[in-house]
């Protein structure tokens, strides 16, 4: 048994898949009652017959499994948040320095991993960190056997250090110029608070091994963490497993008070990227207009071939950008010269492609230990479906609210002059 | 006929995502007849000659239509008339005009879109499952009466003009067409030339009916003429673009994957999938010299040939190419039982569509098995090079049947065979 405290997840199962598809499957009555809530709640569901289980601990971790059943893959999600170590100028880039040492672990830990089917990948977002096993089923153990070692401490050496710092050189050169406008439009809209999880080299040959063990200890705290598992998996099981492997992470430390960001409408000309971008000052995931602004740039990126959107949800204000890394002209004259027809037309696009965006992550294994895992990290109670009903109940009007984000005047447009 | 038989024949053994093949001839007796050489098909009684490959997946919630249109041999100069031809042909029909095509293939956001990759020119919309009959009629439309409005050409070729790729799709294939010199003319007639029925292959992929696909497809492409056939070899000077990075190269010998794909597909996730791959391994984190460093399969088309591509930052000195290849020799020969595991295992994940597959499509990246619209590419692709079906099972267990010695000869054979050059920032201008 688990010390940790059960909570018990709304699932968002419809009616007439409770008796037949998760009636006879689940095991455990707390799952049960999850389901039989969420009858009485009669939700709408955008996965049918997925039972799932959050539970947090004593210590503050949260852990997300959800049963996929006929999913071929296991995915495993160790989430670890921010909250506690917010970089500065001067220690920009220590946490994106730390996750690619991390992720090296052993010199054998991906010939052991990949041999079996399994892939590992990792990512630094603002706002945490999060390592990604994919898993053939029944093989998820050995995601939770490769993790153990990350939380009990972290070493390394001013030689691994150096060598890790030659390799990023050549990341920092070359760039993606999506993420590149991307950060762009972050810095104008948040000044030094916009700091991307990139860093800077000068930044980063400032760590040590003993500052990096300083900041993994407090990164990867008990209180910090998350972990989402999603696949054909025993909900109770897997939920036994990673309540034990995260109660050996070390005890949080009291989080530093953050002032809320506050975001402003700019236009700047970047010269480390190339291409143009629009971006929307979304107010976090709880608010509506942040989904009125994913739908809304979803649906302009079908009128500009070869554009993007990124779009990260987050539990702070932050931006959902439009952008073209090939080219610098043409969104805004898109933007800001859509007819009235031109907005009718978007909307039913807007509208469906935005929730498409998170129930088409919401179907595979992969999606939903991502998604949840993100929601997670930043709000413990978050979950994406409340993203998508916002997207539903959205009206032409707010739409049109969504699109007018984009603005010239109320968005921030950045123009790459690079290259 | 021998592909039929050989398509019928490999269906009973599909298990999973059950793809169904027709090759279909909407007239076989008259496609049988022979080819009058030089003048254009569809004479003697043809009335079409377009092949047909369905993929039927129960589990999508879409249908996806997509042509892939063979290209004949040209130079240069023509890609880029093919390029103009493929931003404009979504641009309506006659039957079509442009906003219908929107309103018919658009529903889910991946309208009627056209795009090159070697060797092929492609047309592809992915739609709601009861709107897949209407988006084929549009795609077929698209193909035998493209409108290629002089207006809509001019503005692809203003756009081109401000268009600058990426990065790394400078460092795959640096062309850079000068798009001025494009005229409508000549993209109406190569139009005329290369859109003929028995150059395409239509692909539909989804949750469509099953069996459906073939005959649907010889009804909306009975009656078919293409134009007259003729040769693309004039040349022009072509510019190139130069990359930010300091690229270096090793490009090998061309191969034939009907022969040779099964050996050529291990070698490839060998060494370059994943982060226990050679180049991986060696390039990045052994010597430091790169963070993004790719071996894979380059497509030309009907053949492969297996590149090694390593992006440095502007200002790196090393390595030469020679020091890159005898790097990559050195662990190719240390290649165990246990890489050629890890090397079968990445060909099981690449099959599903968990990690990319190792053929490259030119400056479109990997083709990739994880959606349905890439299924339906990979499928087209892979047929017109190896003559076979793309099938999940089949792939693993061909990839896996590759003896170890087998494979580190392949390597060793490409790598040594191998053309290397450096380009971009600190390299020479010689592409």
């Amino acid at each position: 048994m688990f010390r940790g405290r059960r909570l018990v997840n709304t699932p968002l199962i419809p009616i007439p898949s409770l008796g037949v598809e998760v009636g006879t499957r689940l095991k455990s009555h707390v799952s049960a009652i999850a389901s039989l809530l969420a009858a009485l709640a009669g939700a709408q569901g955008t996965d049918p017959g997925a039972p799932r289980l959050r539970t947090e601990t004593e210590a503050g971790s949260v852990i997300w499994v959800e049963s996929v059943p006929d999913a071929k893959e296991v995915v495993v999600s160790l989430w670890a948040s921010a909250r506690d170590t917010a970089e500065t100028p001067t220690t920009h880039g220590h946490r994106h320095l730390l996750e690619h040492l991390m992720a090296q672990g052993d010199a054998s830990i991906d010939r052991r991993l990949e041999s079996e089917g399994i892939t590992l990948t990792a990512q630094t977002f603002r706002f945490a960190m999060h390592f990604q096993f994919r898993c053939p089923p029944g093989k998820e153990n050995r995601a939770f056997q490769e993790i153990a070692p990350w939380l009990r401490g972290f070493e390394t050496t001013a030689a691994r250090i150096e060598h890790e710092l030659r390799i990023m050189r050549h990341e920092f050169a070359l760039r993606d110029g999506a993420d590149a406008l991307a950060a762009a439009a972050w810095r104008a809209a948040f000044g030094q608070r916009g700091l991307d999880a990139w860093g800077t080299l000068t930044a980063m040959a400032g760590a040590t091994p003993e500052s990096l063990k300083s900041l993994h200890r407090a990164h990867f705290a008990q209180s910090n963490l998350v972990v989402a598992v999603a696949g054909p998996v025993d909900l109770d099981s897997t939920t036994r497993q990673a309540v034990a492997l995260l109660t050996t992470a070390p005890k949080a430390t009291a989080s530093p008070h953050r002032e809320a960001l506050v975001g402003e409408s700019a236009r700047v000309e970047d010269e480390s990227s190339f291409g143009e971008a629009r971006s929307a000052i979304a107010p976090g995931f709880a608010r509506d207009e942040t989904q009125w602004a994913l739908a809304a740039a979803l649906a302009l990126a079908t009128e500009v071939p070869r554009s993007f959107v990124s779009f990260v949800p987050s539990a702070e204000p932050s931006l959902v950008t439009w952008g073209r890394d090939d080219q610098r002209h043409g969104l805004g004259t898109v933007a800001d010269g859509l007819s009235s027809n031109d907005e009718a037309r978007l909307f039913r696009i807007g509208w469906e492609m935005g929730q498409a965006w998170y129930e088409n992550q919401l179907r595979s294994p992969v999606g939903i230990a991502y998604l949840r895992g993100l929601y997670a990290v930043q709000s413990r109670g978050a979950k994406p479906e409340d993203s998508v009903r916002k997207i539903q109940a959205m009206t032409f009007e707010q739409f049109k609210e969504g699109l007018r984000a984009f603005g010239k005047d109320r968005g921030v447009t950045v123009v790459g002059v690079g290259r | 006929m021998t592909l039929t038989n050989l398509l019928v024949w490999r269906r009973c053994r599909w298990a999973v995502l059950v793809p169904l093949l027709a090759a279909s001839f909407a007239n076989v007796a008259s496609a049988n007849s022979p080819l009058l050489e030089g003048w254009p098909t569809g004479l003697e009684g043809q009335n079409s000659r377009v092949r047909t490959l369905e993929l039927s997946d129960a589990g999508a919630e879409s249908v996806v239509v997509h042509a892939a249109i063979a290209l004949p041999a040209m130079s240069d100069h023509y890609r880029a008339r093919v390029e103009i031809l493929a931003d404009v042909l979504s641009q309506g029909s006659e039957a079509y005009p442009r906003l219908t095509v929107r309103r018919l293939t658009g529903a889910l956001g991946s309208p009627l879109r056209g795009f090159t990759t070697p060797g092929a020119l492609h047309l592809r919309a992915e739609v709601p499952v009861e709107a897949w009959d209407n988006a084929l009629a549009v795609l077929v439309d698209a193909m035998r009466r493209p409108l290629l409005d002089e207006a809509a050409v001019r503005a692809s070729i203003e756009t081109r003009t401000l268009v600058e790729p990426g990065e790394w799709s400078k460092a795959l294939d640096g062309l850079r067409f000068d798009w001025a010199t494009v005229q409508p003319r000549e993209v109406r007639e190569l139009a005329d030339a290369i859109l003929r029925p028995e150059r395409t292959l239509v692909v539909v992929a989804g949750a469509h009916e099953p069996r459906t696909a073939a005959a649907r497809v010889a009804a909306r492409c009975a009656g078919w003429v293409g134009g007259l056939e003729r040769r693309w070899t004039f040349e022009s000077d072509q510019r190139v673009w130069f990359p930010k990075g300091r690229y270096v190269d090793l490009l090998g010998a061309p191969i034939d994957p009907r022969s040779e794909w099964p050996v050529a597909c291990l070698a490839a996730l060998a060494l370059g999938a994943g982060k226990d791959s050679t180049v991986f391994r060696i390039v990045r984190e052994r010597h430091a010299w790169s963070y993004r460093q790719e071996a894979f399969l380059a497509s030309e088309g009907q053949r492969w040939r297996l590149r090694c591509l390593v992006q440095q930052a502007p200002g790196s000195e090393a390595p030469d190419p020679d020091a890159l290849r005898q790097a990559l020799l050195a662990d190719v020969a240390a290649w165990d039982e246990s890489t050629l595991a890890r090397a079968a295992a990445m060909a099981k994940l690449a099959a599903i569509g968990r990690i990319p597959s190792p053929l490259q499509i030119g400056t479109r990246g990997r083709a990739d098995a994880s959606s349905l619209s890439g299924r339906a590419l990979l499928a087209a692709l892979w047929f017109e090079a190896t003559g076979e079906l793309w099938e999940v099972e089949e792939f693993s267990r061909r990839c896996a049947e590759v003896p170890l010695a087998k494979v580190k000869e392949w390597a060793t054979t490409q790598l040594k065979a191998s053309a290397g050059r450096i380009y971009g920032a600190s390299g020479t201008p010689d592409r």
